[in-house]
């Protein structure tokens, strides 16, 4: 994990006896329990340290900001190479390959006229449907069922005694804060929603609290007022906070099988640079 | 094959997700030789696979593949290099008052670039080389990227103004 090369030249030891540095798993582990590849144990105190360290919360926002994981040319070649080395004729184009009655053409063929024999008795056989019934047939798609993380609370709440204070008038104090995302934290969804809807209520221009609010909802299957908790937490919030609003949105209104609210969601996650980019492409090119 | 004949060979399919497949590896990993090792276990399974599999599965199928490998090469990683209970922060000579992240916060200066630099050398505790390796960069400009943001860094810890244009960066 750590290296310890112990290579710092005199200036760096210098400045490492002045700074308080944090221990730190290193970033592959990070994603890895995000991603949910983790056995369970591991992961639990991972994404524990990950809610509460805000030099690993910084550093996922610079690697995103970065693009970290992009391939330089040297990756693309030696993957190419790997490749090219276990199946040699995998880059070869197909209208390379000698013998085109090797090539199934048939196959399709025949698919696509047993397809259209179909269609034809099919809208022999049926009433005239309506332009809006036909559209749903068109773009019926099995919608996928996406398991709901716990949006990591970003901020430990200890610290938020320190750093909110006292209550302003668009946000809660700390105390109340700490009330609140301590339910949460423990899993015990309902209070946290109790708590959250009073402070909504108290302070309806409050961008954290809607959020954590919806993604309570979500946890106890309260999806109609899941989303429009976290369409206000889309509205209020910007930047990560915003991905992580418009994600949980995304998911809920997939579970109000409403797939064209939910996918201009994903779409624009998959096309952002947040972490939850890659689930949101793969997500989008299920629901094409 | 079906899809050759539908116009979409291996190489397109390929070219178009081999990106995307090889960033997800190399976060889920940290490293790119392994990352790439992966990232070619996946298409070749894809090669293997290729006349079963419906593109619409793509690149869904393919990150299930990555995310497995991923998930096998920290089981095969031995326990004490993934605890967290094993993991010590480099030791300071003094004891000290502020945190890195207090630093970067009162260091405005600093972009996403300087910060990665700095977590890696000082709290992950890689080398030059192996920052370089990760990054994608050259040991030059890692060296750059940190002496700029050192000297950032202490002009901030000594509670000094900010000569963010004192040493040329690299």
């Amino acid at each position: 994990m750590r290296s310890q090369k112990n290579d710092f030249d005199t200036e760096e030891k210098d400045f490492l006896g002045d700074v308080k540095l944090p221990a730190c798993p290193e970033i592959g582990l990070l994603y890895s329990a995000r991603e949910g590849i983790l056995p369970e144990d591991q992961a639990t105190s991972l994404n524990a340290h990950l809610a509460t360290c805000e030099v690993c919360r910084l550093l996922g926002q610079d690697l995103d900001a970065i693009e970290f994981g992009n391939p330089t040319a040297s990756d693309a070649a030696n993957i190419r190479e790997r490749i090219t080395q276990s199946a040699p004729r995998a880059f070869q184009r197909a209208e390379r390959r000698p013998g085109w009655l090797r090539r199934r053409w048939w196959v399709p063929t025949f698919a696509l006229a047993a397809c259209a024999i179909l269609a034809v008795v099919l809208l022999r056989s049926t009433e005239p449907q309506t332009a809006s019934s036909a559209l749903q047939v068109a773009t019926a798609k099995p919608i996928p069922d996406i398991p709901v993380d716990k949006l990591p609370i970003h901020v430990d709440p200890a610290a938020l005694l320190a750093t909110r204070g006292a209550a302003t008038a668009g946000e809660p104090s700390g105390a109340e804060m700490v009330k609140a995302l301590s339910r949460y934290q423990k899993s015990d969804y309902a209070a946290a929603v109790d708590q959250f809807k009073t402070l909504t209520q108290k302070y309806p221009n409050d961008a954290t609290v809607p959020l954590y609010l919806g993604v309570s909802e979500l946890f106890l299957g309260q999806t109609d007022p899941a989303a429009a908790d976290l369409t206000r937490a889309k509205a209020l919030n910007q930047g990560d906070r915003q991905a992580d609003a418009s994600w949980y949105l995304g998911v809920a209104e997939l579970r109000l099988k409403n797939v064209t609210a939910a996918m201009p969601l994903f779409h624009d996650l998959c096309q952002g640079k947040s972490t939850y980019a890659d689930r949101a492409c793969t997500i989008e090119s299920q629901l094409k | 094959m079906w899809r050759e004949s539908m116009g979409e060979d291996f190489e397109q399919v390929y070219k178009k997700h081999f990106a995307a497949v090889f960033r997800l590896t190399l976060r889920c990993v940290g490293r790119r030789d392994i990352a790439e090792e992966i990232t070619s276990e996946a298409f070749l399974a894809l090669y293997q696979n290729f006349e079963r599999i419906d593109t619409s599965q793509l690149p869904a199928w393919l990150f299930t593949v990555a995310k497995r490998r991923a998930a096998d090469y920290w089981r095969r990683m031995p326990r004490e290099q993934t605890s967290l209970e094993d993991i010590e922060p480099v030791a300071p000579v003094r004891e000290p008052t502020l945190g890195l992240n207090d630093l970067f916060r009162k260091c405005g200066s600093l972009t996403p670039l300087h910060r990665v630099c700095v977590t890696l050398r000082y709290v992950h505790g890689l080398t030059r080389t192996e920052i370089a390796a990760k990054l994608g960069l050259s040991e030059t400009q890692v060296k750059g990227h940190l002496q700029y943001a050192l000297h950032l860094l202490r002009t901030a810890l000594t509670g000094g103004k900010e000569a963010a244009h004192a040493i040329p960066e690299e």
